[in-house]
């Protein structure tokens, strides 16, 4: 029986392997019709076994291999490619620059702008981040301050006086006086001065509003305007604070309550009231 | 030392080969190294030819890392051989005649590699490539003869391009 090409190729490889001559191996069979394949396929397996060793930067030491070891690991961590950190922290301060300027842009933004929200959300930000009750407390300040100042400018600008904007400043200036409260002696007075100038900042405020306010916008912010000479008034009988300002003597509905004020009535009930005594809580219209 | 470490000493350079002609030439010996973390795990369990079945874990190994890149990486990518550079008969240096190998090697399929990187590039027998593939003698042959052709024509189809 004829010897398969396949066979006889394998023979050839191990006599080979067994240190023989290849050329002598191989013209044994320059007889064999099918030579030519052999001969390829004879010098292709001893290409094969001529390549070379594969480079080897370091043997690991076998006590790692077996976790005996805790110098080294053995599994080299994949290392994050540099342009990919790069390509991260290029990201990353790009929105942080962006976060910024909009922030920065958004500073003199009122209701109704494009990027109020942006504002009144970093504010949040801002507060949530604080630690300090004082810190607290001026930040609070502050914030109602500026409620009472975008609703000058949202008046001044021909819009409509926007009231919620004066329920967030009666809630910032009561998280103030909450903040001021837990101050040792000499700061909580301060800040409770201050926030007694603030509430009858605010009642001027919103006295000015009113003025400059729609017949049909009045109701509803009278209601803010006795809100704010409740406040004032609280602050004098609770804290003994009475702070006195010019426009008292022009207009003597900003020396007292709001009652007497164009006729109408006040809108504050006994109620709310009795709330603002336990606390100076923000007031919404009935 | 004891047995286990005197496996490895013998094993680690037949291992790292395989790996170097089986994966990207750039993992290998990670590739290498994981084989025999796996040996160590699972030596209890080790039945019959131990040579056989440390080729069939570093095979799995191989696959696993495969799996893991998500398709099968091409060897050309990372060709980059060091070594003597000495001008060879046909005009083309040792590197570059090797490096057609390479990549002609990496065009044939998995089980055609992984025959002939066990038999030439490892040197083993048919017979010990029959017992680590689970085919027969015969069949080995037959497909490490028909590899080597294939091969062969590989690289007369790349120099004519």
């Amino acid at each position: 029986m004829k010897e398969s090409l396949e066979n006889i190729l394998d023979r050839c490889l191990d006599d080979i392997a067994r240190g023989g001559d290849p050329g002598k191996i191989l013209a044994e069979h320059r007889d064999h019709p099918e030579y030519e394949s052999l001969r390829d396929a004879l010098h292709m397996a001893m290409d094969l076994k001529d390549l070379p060793e594969p480079p080897v930067s370091k043997v690991p030491d076998f006590s790692i291999i077996t976790g005996t070891s805790g110098k080294e690991t053995l599994i080299r961590r994949k290392t994050i490619p540099f342009r990919l950190i790069t390509r991260i922290a290029a990201t990353f301060v790009l929105v942080f620059i962006l976060l910024m300027v909009t922030v920065q842009a958004s500073g003199s933004s009122i209701p109704g702008d494009l990027l109020y929200p942006v504002k009144r959300n970093y504010e949040k930000i801002r507060f949530a981040c604080m630690i300090g009750y004082r810190q607290r407390a001026e930040f609070k300040m502050a914030c109602s301050n500026l409620r009472l100042e975008e609703a000058l400018e949202s008046v001044k600008k021909g819009g409509k006086a926007d009231v919620t904007l004066f329920s967030s400043m009666f809630d910032d200036t009561r998280h103030a006086l909450d903040n001021a409260f837990s101050l040792p002696g000499k700061e909580r007075d301060e800040i409770i001065f201050r926030t007694a100038y603030l509430i009858r900042k605010q009642k001027e405020g919103v006295y000015q509003v009113y003025k400059e306010s729609s017949d049909s916008d009045k109701p509803v912010l009278a209601h803010y305007l006795c809100a704010c000479g409740k406040r004032d008034e609280l602050m004098g009988s609770t804290f003994g604070i009475k702070i006195s300002m010019p426009s008292d003597e022009s207009c003597s509905g900003m020396s007292e309550c709001c009652e007497c004020l164009e006729g109408r009535e006040c809108s504050v009930s006994a109620a709310e009231i009795a709330k603002m005594k336990k606390s100076i809580l923000p007031l919404s219209p009935k | 030392m004891d047995a286990l470490g005197r496996v490895y000493e013998h094993y680690y350079p037949k291992i790292l080969k395989y790996m170097y002609y089986r994966s990207n030439r750039e993992n290998y010996e990670d590739l290498a190294a994981e084989t025999f973390r796996k040996v160590v795990r699972n030596i209890g369990s080790q039945e019959g030819n131990f040579e056989a079945w440390l080729y069939r874990i570093a095979e799995n190994t191989v696959k696993d890392f495969y799996k893991s890149k998500g398709s099968k990486l091409r060897l050309e990518e990372s060709v980059k051989v060091a070594g003597n550079v000495t001008e060879g008969e046909s005009g083309l240096t040792r590197t570059e005649m090797k490096m057609d190998i390479y990549g002609s090697l990496d065009k044939l399929n998995e089980e055609k590699r992984r025959i002939l990187t066990l038999r030439f590039i490892q040197g083993l027998s048919s017979e010990e490539v029959a017992g680590i593939t689970g085919k027969t003698p015969e069949a080995v042959r037959i497909m490490q003869f028909r590899s080597l052709i294939e091969l062969k024509k590989i690289m007369t189809e790349e120099k004519a391009t």
